[in-house]
């Protein structure tokens, strides 16, 4: 093969090249920062928030606990409950708008918002499932809270 | 119950899709490969 | 290229692979209703066994790309295993995030979120698509394989981080799922069975992709050698006629 042919080949290929690893080099830039930045440490705990209140101030961070049977007080776009972390610490939650399907007393949800005075304002409610699948049987009503929580540290 | 439909047909969906095309394109490449031979 | 042995053998993958997806979804739409998810634990019949395939398919680009790395074992039989189950996986990998935000949706209550496992799975589609496009980039035979096998033994990489996210980091998404087939666990034995059946039928379905998608490979790099020699003739024509320096 003589050398007139190649370069416009070449040169088109390199610049495929260059293009292909550029999208890839953004692709993995935009996650690593978007994702895994705030992925390692996905929620902080009641407890968590509890202890850390000063330091949180009012910036936004996720909040994980157990919704305290008997606490829910929900009217059409508004949902106020308390949420208990595995240690025993409390938070009143005032969340913005409607509640998940499957939100109920007893289970585990993870929240997006900040502290608002003593209470903590939510506008997004996450509930948390473990990987347990119990058919529906009324006789066996056992309290599934607390398994499978707060996974890695 | 829905979204479980959603989430079958969009597997059974796309897996169906891509084979039928894989399956499609080595038809035709295969019958290539007879004609030029 | 395509012996009637080989087909044979494809066929009867295919009709098995087809018969165990067909039972799964069978199965699957027919579990009960979770105390914890209603009837969206049904789409936990195939979301796992969708991973897992994924996984595998990965898993077996990155020992074919060793195959063509080390000397020995350097086959061009090797780079098309590698190729062909790359591109099976990301419709694996595509699969298994469309079918977990559907059910994300309900019982989350969120069609996506940034946490560790979601992240990561998201990232093996992007590295495995950039395979792809590597893999699309014009330059010789060698060259090529050479280039993405090495982008490939960097991009499984994820594959361990994306498996075990969930026990490193905090996560929305729940625990292993695989880590729950034990006996004293509190799956519902017709999950157990029909999860199990899931994944053996995603592995068929692999297989069976697999050979198709080698087959594929294999004739379009026949026809592209081809094509490569026909134009060496050509230009060695036109060389004698114009005389090119």
């Amino acid at each position: 093969m003589t050398a007139t042919r190649t370069p416009p080949q070449a040169a088109r290929g390199r610049r495929r090249l260059w293009v292909a690893g550029a999208v890839i080099a953004a692709a993995l830039g935009f996650l690593l920062l978007q994702g895994l930045g705030e992925a390692t440490v996905y929620f902080k705990t009641a407890d968590e928030a509890v202890a850390q209140k000063e330091d949180l101030g009012d910036r936004r961070f996720r909040l994980e606990g157990a919704v305290v049977p008997g606490t829910v007080e929900a009217v059409p776009g508004r949902v106020a409950f308390e949420v208990r972390g595995t240690g025993g610490s409390t938070v009143g939650v005032v969340h913005q708008g409607d509640p998940p399907e499957l939100f109920q007393p007893d289970i585990p949800v993870v929240l997006e918002g900040r502290w608002d005075g003593e209470r903590y304002a939510s506008d997004r409610i996450m509930v948390k499932h473990t990987s347990e699948y119990r058919a529906e049987n009324p006789d066996r009503v056992d309290d599934y809270v607390g398994k499978d929580r707060a996974g890695g540290q | 119950m829905s979204y479980v439909l959603l989430g079958y047909g969009a597997t059974l969906g796309t897996l169906g899709v891509y084979a039928l095309r894989v399956v499609v394109r080595g038809r035709a490449l295969s019958r290539r490969a007879r004609v030029t031979r | 290229m395509s012996t009637p042995a080989r087909n044979q053998a494809s066929f009867i993958l295919g009709a098995a692979a087809l018969l165990a997806l067909a039972s799964t979804i069978v199965l699957g739409l027919g579990l009960p209703p979770t105390l914890e998810q209603g009837p969206y634990a049904r789409l936990i019949a195939i979301h796992p066994p969708l991973a897992w395939a994924a996984y595998l398919a990965f898993g077996v680009t990155a020992v074919a790309s060793v195959l063509y790395l080390w000397q020995r074992t350097r086959s061009r039989v090797w780079d098309r295993v590698a190729a062909s189950s790359a591109e099976v996986g990301v419709v694996f990998t595509a699969l298994t995030l469309v079918t977990g935000s559907i059910w994300g949706r309900p019982t989350w209550g969120v069609w996506w979120t940034w946490d560790a496992r979601l992240t990561s799975t998201a990232l093996l589609l992007a590295l495995f698509l950039g395979y792809l496009a590597l893999r699309g980039v014009q330059t010789d035979v060698h060259t090529r394989a050479k280039r993405s096998a090495i982008a490939a033994l960097v991009a499984v990489v994820d594959v361990p981080i994306v498996h075990f996210s969930v026990d490193w980091w905090r996560t929305l998404h729940q625990g292993r799922s695989l880590a729950q087939l034990t006996p004293q666990s509190d799956l519902d034995g017709s999950y157990v069975a029909v999860m199990l059946l899931g994944f053996v039928a995603m592995t068929l379905v692999y297989g069976w992709l697999l050979v198709e998608r080698y087959r594929v490979e294999a004739l379009e790099e026949h026809f592209d050698d081809q094509g490569l020699g026909l134009a060496l003739e050509e230009r060695r024509a036109e060389g004698e006629a114009v005389a090119v320096p």
